[in-house]
């Protein structure tokens, strides 16, 4: 028989891993020269390297890369030496090229933790959350399913794309599982 | 026919800086030869007359102010590459319309050196192919015989030299795409070692293979377009930051003496015509008789150069053309307000890629699909470091490599239309050279039959200079034999 939300959490710890997405708030996009400013008309920060025309090939923002180093040394992971991006295929008009670049076997940072002090029902006490790796990748374009029930492009009478946010470097953080944390993963991550 | 068509790029250099003739009437001359001979050979796709006139006029004014070695002459572009305003099809029926909104590197680099763009030749769609008859819009014709293929992906650029529409060309060569039509239509054609031109603005077809180079009838011609293209781009994170070797002061010097030059042992016997292994020979010897010293090396893992080509090369393309999907240039079908994103992008595909470039993105979607990556892509990847390894070994005993440029001349069109994997082996000689990333040059080395057979030189990266040193020696010697270029061979263009 299936169980109740309420037996589930009386019976069950609910441990959590975090993925944690951050925007870096560098001057120009990941992989071209384009403005990040947010807020922008849309589609004004764009060029043929974020807008994936034929031809254009990425360069990646040094400002960027080393952003994402002192993210892996505050959260006391190892730098490799040699990291590489990897392509994610798959088809979304978000997405100019229809791929975004990411890290996949060879991140740029791994294995850290971080320390973090919370309020709990029993006082305050310190986790330790394990960071599993720190990687980077593109930002995809910002799009607006108009009409159609869900808001999703199924269904949608028409669709609104604005690429200014195509290419933005995103930092990905990834933790391993914190036992013990499912209360408290809200206060962990605005810590984090 | 103006006699200025004839003329190397070299020598229509040297009388535009004197003012003998001005750039507008050089390429006036080949704009007149294009509107007299493409009927029938068919290299263009589109023809920029009005633009090429215009520079051509920019540079007869500007020519005091430059050093430019190839000032004021004309030249044909690849249709692969982005020209801003000029479109650019790549071949494919899925880009028509698309006027890219940038110039590639290459380009760039064209018009800085007062170079004059006639317009975009044709080829195999997306460069997948060995006869430019996989062209959306109509195979181009070798000028030699025109019932047979100028070779691909680049035959419209080798076809507009041996038709004499232009003295230069650009090509691009991700597994022989500038030397095998180079071999077959007598012309000489340079694929530089890896990361030397700047991939910027090359649509990509393989990443790691793809690689633009100078295509010109002479080896000096060739030299001099090299040096005007070559040379580190900030915009291309694969391009090399080290300086250009001294192509044309290797082809001025075309000096063998004391070289060591091997003979690869695999790529010959079996499936090489009884013309082609003649016409190799002779220029061995020619080189032998000029102070070369010339060994057989064997480099095994070259037998499975063309197993690992085609799983990498359709890999790379499965990811690179999924941009083609119709949102935001080139071709849209089925947009009737009833169809989703999916259904639009799923029929433009459909209709806008032809039966080999689908070929390849089904192969290569396969063989990067999650549980087949390590053995399809992953055993290629190892087959290349071999193949690497071997170059490696033999530049251990010879400073470059020979081998035919093509195991055959050029076919008759249809002939291998219907047999991918015939047409494949086109290019058995020339993959190994892109799996390693080293620079090679094809030169004409004579006849078989009334058709043109290839002289590939391969050296070590960076050493592009030694294909030159070499090229242009053998250059010298066979002219001296045949009282002129090869080029002054091809019979008159009958027009129908």
């Amino acid at each position: 028989m299936a169980l109740t939300y309420e037996e589930v959490v009386a019976k069950y710890e609910p441990s959590l891993g975090l993925e944690v997405h951050v925007e870096l708030n560098t001057q120009t996009k990941m992989f071209c020269g384009c403005a990040t400013e947010f807020g922008a008309a849309p589609n004004t920060q764009t060029c043929p390297v974020c807008l994936g025309m034929p031809g254009a090939l990425p360069v990646v923002n040094e400002k960027a890369i080393e952003s994402t180093i002192r993210i892996g040394l505050a959260l006391n992971c190892a730098i490799t030496p040699k990291s590489r991006f990897a392509r994610k295929n798959y088809f979304y008009p978000d997405m100019p090229k229809n791929f975004q670049i990411s890290q996949y076997d060879e991140p740029i940072c791994t294995n850290g933790y971080l320390d973090v002090e919370v309020e709990t029902d029993e006082g305050s006490k310190t986790f330790r959350i394990e960071i599993e790796r720190v990687h980077m990748e593109e930002d995809t374009g910002k799009s607006l399913h108009v009409g159609g029930a869900t808001g999703r492009i199924h269904g949608a009478e028409y669709s609104l794309l604005d690429y200014n946010r195509a290419g933005i470097p995103l930092v990905e953080i990834v933790t391993k599982v914190v036992s013990g944390t499912g209360k408290y993963a809200l206060k962990l991550r605005r810590h984090m | 026919m103006s006699d200025l068509i004839k003329k190397s790029a070299s020598e229509l250099a040297a009388l535009i800086a004197e003012k003998e003739v001005s750039s507008r009437e050089v390429t006036q001359a080949h704009l007149d030869q294009i509107s007299q001979t493409d009927s029938l050979i068919h290299a263009f796709l589109h023809v920029d007359s009005e633009g090429a006139l215009t520079q051509a006029e920019m540079a007869d004014k500007n020519q005091n102010s430059t050093k430019s070695p190839l000032h004021g002459v004309p030249l044909a572009l690849k249709d692969v590459l982005a020209q801003k305003g000029i479109p650019t099809t790549c071949g494919s029926r899925i880009l028509e319309g698309w006027r890219p909104p940038y110039d590639a590197t290459v380009v760039t680099k064209l018009k800085d050196a007062g170079v004059v763009i006639l317009g975009k030749t044709n080829m195999d769609e997306f460069a997948m192919g060995s006869s430019t008859e996989n062209s959306a819009y109509g195979p181009t014709r070798n000028p030699w015989d025109t019932d047979r293929i100028p070779g691909g992906s680049g035959g419209g650029s080798a076809a507009a030299l041996a038709a004499f529409q232009a003295p230069l060309a650009i090509g691009t060569d991700t597994g022989g795409s500038i030397r095998q039509p180079a071999a077959v239509t007598g012309t000489v054609g340079v694929k530089p070692t890896y990361g030397g031109v700047s991939r910027y603005g090359l649509v990509a077809f393989s990443s790691s293979l793809d690689q633009a180079g100078p295509c010109a009838r002479t080896v000096l011609d060739t030299a001099l377009l090299h040096q005007v293209i070559a040379g580190h781009d900030p915009k291309d994170a694969t391009s090399i930051n080290a300086p250009v070797p001294d192509v044309v002061a290797a082809a001025q010097r075309a000096d063998v003496k004391g070289m060591k030059i091997g003979v690869v042992k695999e790529l010959s016997g079996e499936g090489y015509e009884k013309g082609v292994a003649e016409r190799f020979a002779e220029s061995l010897a020619i080189l032998e008789s000029q102070g070369a010293e010339i060994i057989e090396v064997s480099c095994p893992n070259f037998t499975f150069a063309l197993g690992a080509y085609y799983l990498i090369a359709p890999s790379e393309a499965s990811s690179n053309l999924a941009r083609f999907d119709a949102m935001r240039y080139g071709l849209r079908i089925g947009d009737d307000g009833t169809k989703s994103a999916e259904e639009v992008m799923s029929f433009t595909r459909d209709a806008g890629f032809g039966d080999e470039v689908k070929r390849r993105i089904i192969l290569g979607t396969y063989a990067l699909s999650a549980g087949y990556y390590d053995a399809f892509y992953g055993s290629a990847q190892k087959v290349r470091t071999l193949i690497t390894r071997d170059f490696a070994a033999a530049y251990s005993k010879v400073d470059v490599l020979v081998s035919p440029t093509t195991p055959t001349v050029a076919f008759k069109i249809g002939e291998k239309s219907n047999d991918p994997v015939a047409m494949y082996l086109s290019d058995v000689a020339t993959i190994p050279v892109n799996l390693a990333g080293v620079a090679s040059m094809s030169l004409p080395a004579g006849l078989s039959e009334g058709l043109p057979v290839g002289f590939q030189i391969i050296a070590p990266a960076m050493k592009d200079d030694r294909l030159y040193l070499v090229g242009g020696a053998l250059e010298r010697e066979l002219n001296a034999k045949w009282n002129g270029p090869l080029t002054h061979q091809i019979p008159d263009l009958v027009l129908r």
